[in-house]
Parts: C-alpha cells; structure tokens; sequence
C-alpha cells in the first residue's frame, strides 16, 4: 500500500463508486466511498490527507459547490471531478472552481489513476508534473487571433454554438479551431487545455499585435 | 296592366254589343213565327249579362243602353208606340242597369280574390326562399311520419328529390326517427340514409308545430361530417404534437441519457480494468475479481435496460428559440391539452396576468411542458370526487412563473424527492421520463421547476421562464 494515499470517492450510483474503489483498490491505493458530499464532509475532520474524487449531479449539495466548498476550507485536497454530463462549459466551471482535473465517464484506468497519483503528490511535486507557466505562455503567443478567440470563448465556459455566433462562423470550424489548439498547446485531455489557458488567462484577454491573417 | 284591363273592356263591350245584336236579330227572325212581341227584351238580356259580367260596369251599361235603344225601336216597328211599351222599356233597362252593377260588383270581388292570392304566393315564395337559405335541412312530418315537406337544404343534404321524398316515411330516411316519431329531441346524433344510399352523421332537432288546425313534426338535420372531420383534424393534430413531443423528448433527454448511460458503462469499465490489474500482479484474488466480474454483468444489464426503455424514441432536429406570447401559448396549448378530458367532470380555470406576457422560449417546448404536466395533473384526479384544474400565470422573482394546479391525491413522500429524476414513475405506463424532460426542457430556458403539495390537497406544479417584460412588475 502507497502511504497517505486514501482516495474518497463521492458519487450518488453506487455502482459507480464500487467499481471506482475497487479499480483504486486493485491499483494500489485505499479508496473510501460515500453516496453524497455531505456524507463526506461530516466526516472531513477525521480525514488528513488524500484526494477527493467527485461526481457533479448528486442529490444535495452537487459536485461543483464541493468543490468552491472545499477550496475554502481546505484547499490542499485535491479534487478530481468525474461527470458523465461533460462538456465545456462544465469543465471550465469546474477548473475554475479549483478542481485538480476534469474527467469524462466512462474513463479509462490510465487518466483516473495518472489524475489520482498526480493528485497525491504534494505541493512543489505537483506543479513539477504541469507546464510550467512561462512555456504555456510560449505556446500561446504562436496561436492564431481566431485561435485565441476560440480559446478565449472557451474559457468563458461558452458552448461551440454561442462561440460559432459570436465569432459569425459555422460550429463545425470552431471544432477545428478546438483541434488545431489541442495540438497547439500539446494538450491531450481538454482539462488541461483549459488549465493551461486559465493559467495564461490575461495574455489571452488581449489580442496580440499584430492580428494575424486566418 | 292599365292597358290589358282597356283591351278587356273593348273585348267585353264587342262581345256583349254583338250579342244584343246578334238578339235583335233573333227576335227579327221569331217574331213572325210566334206573332207576338213579349219575349223580345228576354233574347236582347243575354248581350247585356255578358257584357255586365265579363267588363262589369262599362261594357254592361254601353250593352243596357243599345238593348234598350234596340228593343224600343223594335217595340215601335212592330206597333204603335204605347204607354206599356214605354213602361216596358223602362223597366227593361233598369234591370240592365241593376245587373250591371250586379256584374261590376262581382268583378270587383273576383279582383280582389285574385290580388289576394298573388299575395299569398308572394308571401309563401318569401318563406319558401328564407326556408331553402337555412343551412340546416328542413323536414316537415305529418303524425304518421310521412314527409310532407323537403327543404332545399334538404334536397342538397340527403340526396333526395323533393318529389320523391314527399310522402315517403321518414324511417326510409332517418332510420332512427322510425314511428311513431320522437318527439321534442334536440341535438342528438344520428345518421341519415342519402338518396344515393350513403350515410352521413346527422346533428338532429325535433319539435312540433300544427297548421290548419293538424299537428306536425319538424325536423332539422345537420351535417355532422364537417364536425367529425374537424373533430378528426384536432385528434391528429394532438396525435402529432404528442408525436412531436416524443421526438423532441427524446432530443432533450439526450444529456440525461448519455448520463443514465455512462454510469453502468463507468462501473463495467472500473471493475475490467480493476480485474485484469489483479489479474496482472498474479496475486491470486480470484474471488475478487468473480465478485468484480458479476458486478460488471449486472451493469452490463442496467445499460441494456435502459437502452430498451428508450428503443420507441427517435431524434429530432433543434428547437427555435424566440419571442413567445405565454397566455397565447398557454391557451393555445389547454385547447389541445384538454380535448377529450370535457367529460371527465374536470373544472378548468385559468387565472393568466397579462401583465407577464412575453417570454423568450421555444413555443413547442414549453408547450410540450404543459402538456406534460396538464395530462399528468389530469391523471392524477381520475380516483378523485371533486377535480379542479388550474392554470396560473403570473410574475415571481422577475420571472414569468407558470403552475399548474391539481385537487388530486397528492404525491407520495417516497417520490416527492426524486418526481424530476428519470425513470421515476408511478404509472403503469410510460418511462418516468416525462416530469424529467420538464426539468430538462426548463433549465435549458434558464428557468426552475419544482412541485409543491396544496393546502388543500393535490400538488401545484410550478415552473419559471425569464421574462422578455413584465409590466407593472416590482410595482
């Protein structure tokens, strides 16, 4: 058993958060499960160390305010949202919220026990395995004006269409756009695009000089 | 007319001055043979009746004056004037004078016989007309049930020629209306045989009413086929909105759908990949993996499960969204909602502030909202003595909050806290996805939905909508 590795998963299915702690429990790691995150945070003075791993629509206090919840009171745990109701907007809610990472269901082994490990790494290690601030920063500054406003769209938590509208082009382009910036920013999961654009986020308020053709 | 009655009289006065003539002449002829002259005013007589009787005063007069003129010249050819052939002649023409005011009197009375019936036609051809411009057919029935009169209406209605049906009974018609009649009936469907032995839904009146002194029947037939057909158009219509409704259900389930999904699909892809970890370390937990094995089979299942529940639904293409009326929309929508639930005894009341009026949505949306939640209130007052249904519109929290209000049981408190999840039914039929397609439906309009129980009984569904105005509001 790895030390001071207890994941608590929330999550309303209980099949769901079984079959989580069992995957964490064949993985290496002690998993606790509870059906709601007020279940969990009855008990959150018992609980040291560890990540969180939480579902968004639960009954009760949902996914998201568990999150802004637990940055106030206790911002070193890190918490993963898993949502089967994934979409941008939802993850740039989330991102910005203060979770560690965004996570589609279903989800393979890998990006819940490479999220779950990455988590449970603590300060300094934490932002050893992230881009570093000044190459997120390299990487944007190549980006294309349309790029960047589709970033910019994206970070606001807006959806392909409301984008699409604003920038007056069709939905499918701006989906372009989406893959033309993954490949880009060298981003594989869209939660770290985001976070990766949050972290960039005054740079991109501002268009570049000069604006380039596209 | 002026001219016909001139050319009458000439012919009249033609007519009777021949006759005395033609008289005269007679008597010219006899007189010898019967060498007396006492039948001479009797043969100049017919020349003046006629004149009297066929021109009245006139030609009667002018025929008097010549017979008399005639008869006295005559009277003095044969003898030497007399004081009894004088007395003779007067009195002769005094009785020409009186039948000739006998005749005029008569052809006075004749004329106004005559003016009288031209009214009388007159006035039965402006009945008959008025009769025929009704739209509803018109069958006037003697006490044994035989047709005595057939409308124009009628005629056109069943197909029948107003000869022919005159004297037919009326069962031969109107089956149902067999003898002895029915009497005092009004608006009750039936059918009637047509002429070209079709049948047709007829709307039926019967009353009574007598004439000359002998009682009648009269019967009023409407078509009903127009009113089936608009009946049927309003049942397809409904048919269609509720098909509309499933296809737009099935658009707007899609995010609760890949939800319902991808939870089994989590669970059955965590304990694969947990099993073939164990699997791989070779740490010999083969129970473990069984257990985790059968777990991934049940969800394996729940998927199957709900893919089933869904195999009727279809996709659909996006909604519009745009500026709406709501008490339009609301009443627009009750008019569908309702058909069909009048002879329930349901007592439906709306109470809509037209102050909040306009609303941005997606008309069919919305409605379908309604829908679903007037038919759900609908139901849930079919085991109840008193139902009340009401429709409310009015402003809350500066939004434009619609409810739908029922006097029925109530919702049990096992399924009060999960009425807007899927799949939560207490209905035999249905998926329980309708309330939750709501929920979908009005969050996507950045709107809330929620159920309160009343006071009284029964439950107040509510939602909100963003108002585009609300007039008078904060006020």
């Amino acid at each position: 058993m790895k030390p001071d590795c207890i994941v608590h998963v929330i999550d309303d299915d209980e099949a769901v958060r079984e079959s989580l702690a069992f995957l964490l429990l064949a993985s290496g790691y002690t998993a606790r499960t509870y059906s709601s995150a007020d279940e969990f945070l009855s008990i959150l003075d018992q609980i040291a160390h560890g990540c969180v791993v939480t579902d968004i629509r639960m009954p009760g206090m949902d996914g998201l305010d568990l999150v802004s919840h637990l940055q106030d009171i206790r911002p070193v745990l890190p918490v993963i949202v898993i949502t089967g109701h994934a979409d941008v907007p939802l993850a740039v809610q989330a991102m910005k919220a203060g979770a560690r990472d965004f996570i589609e269901k279903p989800f393979d082994d890998h990006s819940i026990l490479e999220a779950v490990a990455s988590a449970l790494q603590s300060g300094d290690e934490i932002s050893a395995g992230r881009t570093p601030a000044h190459v997120v920063r390299q990487r944007i500054a190549v980006l294309t004006n349309r790029e960047r406003q589709v970033l910019r769209g994206l970070v606001d938590g807006q959806s392909n269409k409301a984008i699409a509208r604003e920038l007056e082009i069709s939905p499918r382009t701006i989906e372009i756009y989406r893959a033309n910036l993954m490949t880009k920013m060298d981003a594989r999961t869209l939660s770290e695009l985001v976070r990766m654009a949050l972290v960039a986020g005054e740079q991109l308020a501002y268009p570049s000089t000069p604006p380039s053709l596209t | 007319m002026v001219r016909a009655r001139h050319r009458h009289l000439v012919t009249a006065s033609l007519a009777a001055l021949g006759l005395v003539i033609l008289g005269a002449l007679s008597r010219c002829l006899i007189s010898p043979l019967l060498g007396s002259t006492r039948t001479l005013f009797l043969l100049l007589l017919p020349g003046v009746l006629v004149g009297a009787v066929t021109g009245g005063l006139l030609p009667g007069l002018v025929a008097a004056i010549l017979a008399s003129a005639l008869g006295s010249l005559l009277l003095a050819y044969d003898g030497a004037p007399s004081i009894e052939n004088w007395v003779e002649t007067l009195l002769f023409a005094t009785l020409c004078v009186l039948i000739t005011c006998g005749g005029e009197w008569l052809l006075r009375a004749r004329r106004r016989t005559a003016a009288m019936a031209q009214r009388i036609l007159e006035r039965e051809t402006h009945l008959r007309s008025i009769l025929d411009a009704v739209p509803d057919a018109i069958i006037i029935l003697d006490e044994q049930g035989i047709v005595r009169s057939f409308s124009h209406a009628a005629e056109t209605l069943l197909r029948w020629n107003a000869m022919e049906a005159i004297g037919v009974n009326i069962a031969a018609i109107v089956p149902e209306l067999g003898a002895p009649p029915v009497l005092d009936r009004q608006g009750f469907a039936s059918t009637a045989r047509r002429g070209d032995e079709t049948t047709i839904p007829v709307d039926l009146s019967i009353g009574r009413l007598s004439s000359g002194g002998r009682p009648f029947v009269i019967v009023f037939l409407r078509d009903l086929t127009e009113r089936e057909e608009a009946d049927r158009r309003m049942r397809q219509l409904q048919a269609e909105v509720t098909h509309i409704s499933r296809l737009s259900a099935m658009g707007e389930m899609a995010a609760t759908l890949a939800h319902e999904l991808n939870q089994p699909l989590t669970a059955i892809t965590n304990f694969l990949n947990g099993s073939r970890r164990l699997l791989q370390t070779g740490s010999g937990q083969n129970e473990r993996v069984q257990e985790a094995m059968d777990k991934a089979v049940a969800q394996a299942l729940r998927a199957g499960q709900i893919i089933r529940s869904l195999r009727e639904f279809v996709s659909r293409g996006e909604g519009d969204l745009g500026l709406q009326s709501l008490t339009a929309l609301v009443e627009e929508m009750a008019v569908l909602a309702l058909v069909g639930i009048a002879e329930r005894g349901i007592n439906v009341s709306f109470r809509l502030d037209s102050n909040v009026d306009q609303v941005i949505a997606d008309k069919i949306q919305i409605q379908q909202v309604l829908l679903n939640l007037i038919r759900n209130a609908v139901e849930a007052m079919e085991d109840c003595d008193e139902r009340r249904l009401v429709v409310a519109i009015d402003a809350f929290e500066g939004m434009a909050r619609i409810s739908v209000t029922d006097s029925g049981a109530g919702v049990s408190p096992e399924i009060a806290g999960k009425l807007f999840e899927p799949f939560s039914t207490t209905k035999d039929h249905g998926m329980g996805v309708g309330l939750s397609i709501c929920r979908t439906i009005v969050e996507a309009h950045g709107g809330r939905i929620w159920a309160q129980p009343e006071p009284e009984g029964g439950t107040c569904f509510l939602f909100t909508l963003p108002c585009a105005r609300i007039e008078g509001f904060g006020e």
